[in-house]
């Protein structure tokens, strides 16, 4: 006996990968695909047998797909806000459209509340900015999937707990008024929602890999939307004080007081929405992003550690060379993980995947040269804060990356499935999430 | 069996005719098709949807998502009064191809005789 809803899942899974259905279109074919079954089935064919069938029948996905690209190839574009055909799913659609645009608006305000307090963004307070800026956008995105997902009371406790506990640590902590600390907690507060936003979008399969590769894949699409956006609306502003200028009125202010305050609150929450509610209409960016440039990342290595080698120049070490490879680690880890997450893991290692594990490879010794000159700057001048969450960094980056080096080799020897190397990078996350809530709330502590 | 490129020319008139005696949904008409043509007029049941959406596009019919007797989501499609329009169309430009063959046929015939 098969699983007949599974396997139709498969199917429908399978025509999508190959083509550019619409969700009513595979909606429509696997009403046909059942219709088929059961009449099939009533001439005493088995379930499996009627699948079987049924799918023979329907035609090959290329056939079919070529057939439907014929209506739809002057359309592609306007699905990106296709409205579904049936009246209970539209009604559905716009009453989301209007909850996000209310979310938004209310990211947006909240982004100004602290004015009521006295504290200005532009009046010396930067700072408190800082601290706070994903608090003003995480829990509304937070919000957003307990609507969207219907998640248990208790994993929508644990989330709005870690929010809570976030905000007053960011801003009971002065106490110990570190230096730095704000920037410090600006760029690690940000990753630790992130971890809670996820925690609400895995839901009851939190403990599961793919779950959580889907949410990697899932901010890798909201964060090329949020850019989008932003971008689309730096040119609205710059029209906006243009038109006006020419009527001798000056926006400046306004605009930078206002909108860009609200807009900037306001956009993450709109890339979210973008990026869950069409995740199914067009090609994921993110993937095509890191095939492109990953190749471009292993030639700049090569040049470099070549130069180096040759030269024999030193590296200058100092903090701002670490948080540089810092930063290289983390954008090669996520190009890695993009590449990773659009694989199919069926497919044999290919000469795509010796580029990977080079470029991984070439990475991690450049990363080693710098750390080698800084660890002996460190020897020299102590411990800081800055220093110390640099380095950090470093080694938890420099780990995940080894442990897929390692798993990406045997891959490549055959030795070991792709899947290890999903598994790995998914089990890693809990590292980064306890090293930011380390520098979030023991540095100060520590170094206070 | 009918060849491909037949098949593909008659959709339309074959489509607009079924609706035009009542509303129906894709695997009824595949059925009907095949029945009718007692199983010479061979569809791939994956080319019928892109039909029928293309004659939405056109306005010849239009869809409504119901519900089959099973209780499962079905699309159910209905022909509008510009798809009676271009049926009637479609219909006396078939009747003068045939009506041609079938004169021709009739000479031949003859001449067999």
């Amino acid at each position: 006996m098969i699983d007949l809803d599974r396997e139709i899942g498969r199917w429908t899974s399978y025509m999508q990968s190959h083509g550019d259905f619409t969700d009513d279109d595979l909606e429509e074919l696997e009403s046909h695909l059942r219709d088929e079954i059961t009449a099939l089935e009533d001439t005493s064919l088995s379930t499996e047998e009627a699948f079987l069938v049924a799918v023979g029948r329907t035609g090959k996905a290329d056939a079919v797909a070529g057939e439907y690209s014929k209506i739809h190839s002057r359309l592609l574009w306007k699905q990106l806000m296709f409205e579904p055909a049936d009246p209970k799913s539209k009604w559905k659609s716009r009453r989301e459209i209007g909850l996000v645009i209310i979310m938004a608006l209310f990211a947006g305000g909240l982004s100004k509340l602290p004015e009521l307090f006295g504290i200005h963004l532009f009046d010396g307070d930067e700072l408190f900015y800082v601290r706070n800026a994903s608090v003003f956008i995480a829990p509304t995105i937070g919000c957003y999937f307990l609507w969207k997902l219907n998640r248990s009371m208790r994993v929508t406790i644990i989330t709005f707990t870690m929010f809570l506990i976030t905000v007053a640590i960011a801003n009971l902590y002065p106490a110990y008024a570190l230096q730095n600390y704000d920037l410090l907690i600006g760029i690690h507060q940000p990753i630790m929602l992130w971890f809670a936003v996820g925690l609400l979008f895995a839901g009851p399969d939190w403990a599961d890999a793919d779950r959580w590769m889907d949410y990697l894949r899932f901010s890798g699409e909201a964060l090329i939307y949020l850019f989008l956006i932003l971008c689309c609306g730096a040119v609205l502003m710059g029209m906006t004080i243009m038109l006006f200028s020419a009527i001798s009125i000056n926006l400046d202010e306004v605009i930078e007081r206002y909108i860009m305050v609200i807009g900037g609150a306001a956009a993450p929450v709109v890339a979210v929405y973008l990026a869950y509610a069409k995740k199914n209409i067009i090609e994921n960016m993110a993937p095509v992003l890191a095939k492109i440039f990953s190749p471009l990342f292993l030639l700049l290595l090569c040049a470099f550690l070549a130069t180096t080698a040759i030269t024999g120049s030193s590296l200058i070490a100092d903090r701002d060379i670490l948080i540089g490879f810092d930063l290289l680690l983390a954008l090669i880890l996520a190009m890695l993980l993009y590449i990773i997450s659009a694989r199919d893991e069926r497919i044999e290692p290919g000469i795509v995947d010796y580029l990977h594990t080079a470029l991984i490879l070439a990475t991690l010794v450049a990363n080693a040269i710098a750390l080698q000159a800084i660890l002996g700057r460190i020897d020299e001048f102590g411990f800081t804060p800055n220093r110390t969450a640099a380095l950090g960094e470093n080694i938890v980056l420099l780990a995940n990356l080894a442990g897929g080096l390692v798993l990406y080799a045997r891959f490549l020897i055959r030795r070991r499935g792709f899947r290890a190397l999903v598994k790995w990078q998914t089990l890693y996350l809990p590292v980064f999430m306890i090293w930011t809530a380390v520098v979030c709330f023991l540095f100060p502590v520590l170094f206070g | 069996m009918v060849s491909k490129e037949l098949v593909a020319a008659s959709s339309t008139p074959l489509v607009l005719s079924i609706l035009s005696i009542g509303e129906s949904y894709g695997y009824a008409i595949i059925k009907a098709v095949r029945e009718l043509s007692e199983e010479e007029l061979n569809w791939t049941d994956g080319m019928l949807y892109p039909v029928l959406h293309r004659l939405e596009q056109q306005t010849f019919v239009e869809s409504y998502w119901g519900v089959s007797d099973s209780g499962r989501k079905r699309k159910y499609y209905r022909i509008t009064a510009a798809g009676r329009e271009e049926l009637s169309n479609q219909i006396a430009q078939w009747s003068s191809v045939q009506a041609t063959m079938q004169k021709i046929w009739d000479q031949l015939h003859k001449r067999a005789r």
